[in-house]
């Protein structure tokens, strides 16, 4: 991996569709294997990033409540997730005597209320969590965001099945 | 005892998993050092996990044993665990150390469609989320960890959708 950040759409739409894909394609490229996706210069990089697209998810699930009366709950256990894995990246900081993460509510702007918006978010979160793992060096903390990672996975896959179950 | 628990020690002991990584696994051993010989057991444990994943759902899919609504989430899955299994090959290639062969899986029990064999696959895909989880701390190399944050999430996703087809809660 470099040192520096990059973001190649190409390649993170390679790494979002799964690992299944990410094979066909190192498959397709010369050896020695070269996994491609956006690298992380730092821990602080890392997690500052997390925490946007972690606001971002929260401006969405927020506007999703407001607008569909009937994911109130569903929404708030969202959110309680989300505020829980910030926790744990607050906790991480502090253990790797970081700067706490910058609170990002009012910065992002205005978000629309629409399901598959909120389901690229999370889609979006998911894999900045995947993508910085090797950036943290250290077992118990991938260990600590792997299993947050999972659990947006889990959130992501409900949204999922909600647009699904609205388009049927 | 525990079903997940079960299920791994299988397809554990099919694979060949170190035992090392098995008495990790199982909450005995200590954490696992940080070099190559416990990334190549980690890799051979989880592909003992893929091969037993792919050969149950080949097995329900060939006997027309998912019900016919969720038959592409299981053609889904299938390939995806394919894709696990081809991309951790790769890396132990790469490495220049051979995969272990594919096991032989049991055929799931039933013989018609139903819960019980969504209860089955739900459960390598639990089993597989859980394990992933648990060594994940453990990978040494930064190639192999970004494929397995990969991995994981996808059998979180299996996983809450046949959660979802057997009323379980999902969230």
């Amino acid at each position: 991996m470099s040192a520096h950040p990059h973001k190649d759409p190409a390649r993170r739409d390679l790494l979002s569709g799964g690992a299944a894909l990410l094979s066909a394609a190192m498959a397709l490229t010369s050896s020695p294997v070269e996994v491609q996706a956006k690298d992380y210069a730092s821990r602080s990089e890392a997690l500052d990033e997390i925490d946007r697209l972690a606001s971002l998810c929260d401006m969405r699930l927020g506007t999703v409540r407001r607008s569909r009366a009937s994911a109130g709950v569903l929404v708030s256990r969202f959110l309680t997730a989300l505020a829980k894995h910030r926790a744990t990246r607050d906790d991480v900081r502090r253990r790797f005597g970081l700067p706490k993460g910058a609170d990002l509510g009012s910065q992002l702007g205005r978000v629309d209320d629409d399901l598959p918006g909120l389901r690229q978010s999370l889609d979006d979160l998911m894999i900045a969590y995947a993508e910085s793992l090797p950036v943290f060096g250290d077992s118990n903390v991938v260990s600590r965001l792997a299993v947050d990672m999972v659990e947006v996975s889990k959130l992501k896959t409900v949204i999922d099945l909600w647009v699904e179950a609205e388009v049927g | 005892m525990n079903p997940r628990r079960e299920f791994f020690r299988r397809a554990a002991r099919n694979a060949g998993a170190s035992a090392f990584v098995f008495s990790f696994l199982e909450g005995r051993g200590e954490a696992l050092p940080k070099n190559e010989e416990t990334d190549i057991a980690i890799l051979n444990a989880a592909l003992g996990l893929e091969h037993e994943a792919i050969g149950l759902y080949g097995d329900a899919l060939l006997r027309n044993l998912v019900p016919a609504g969720l038959r592409d989430y299981a053609v889904e899955f299938k390939g995806a665990h394919e894709g696990h299994r081809d991309t951790q090959i790769e890396i132990l290639r790469e490495r220049g150390f051979t995969a272990v062969e594919p096991h032989k899986v049991d055929p799931i029990r039933e013989v018609s469609a139903g819960d019980p064999v969504l209860r089955r696959l739900l459960s390598i895909e639990a089993a597989a989320e859980s394990v992933y989880l648990r060594l994940i701390g453990q990978i040494r190399t930064n190639d192999y960890l970004l494929s397995a944050g990969f991995i994981v999430v996808d059998e979180a996703r299996h996983q809450t959708v046949w959660r979802r087809a057997l009323g379980l809660s999902i969230y």
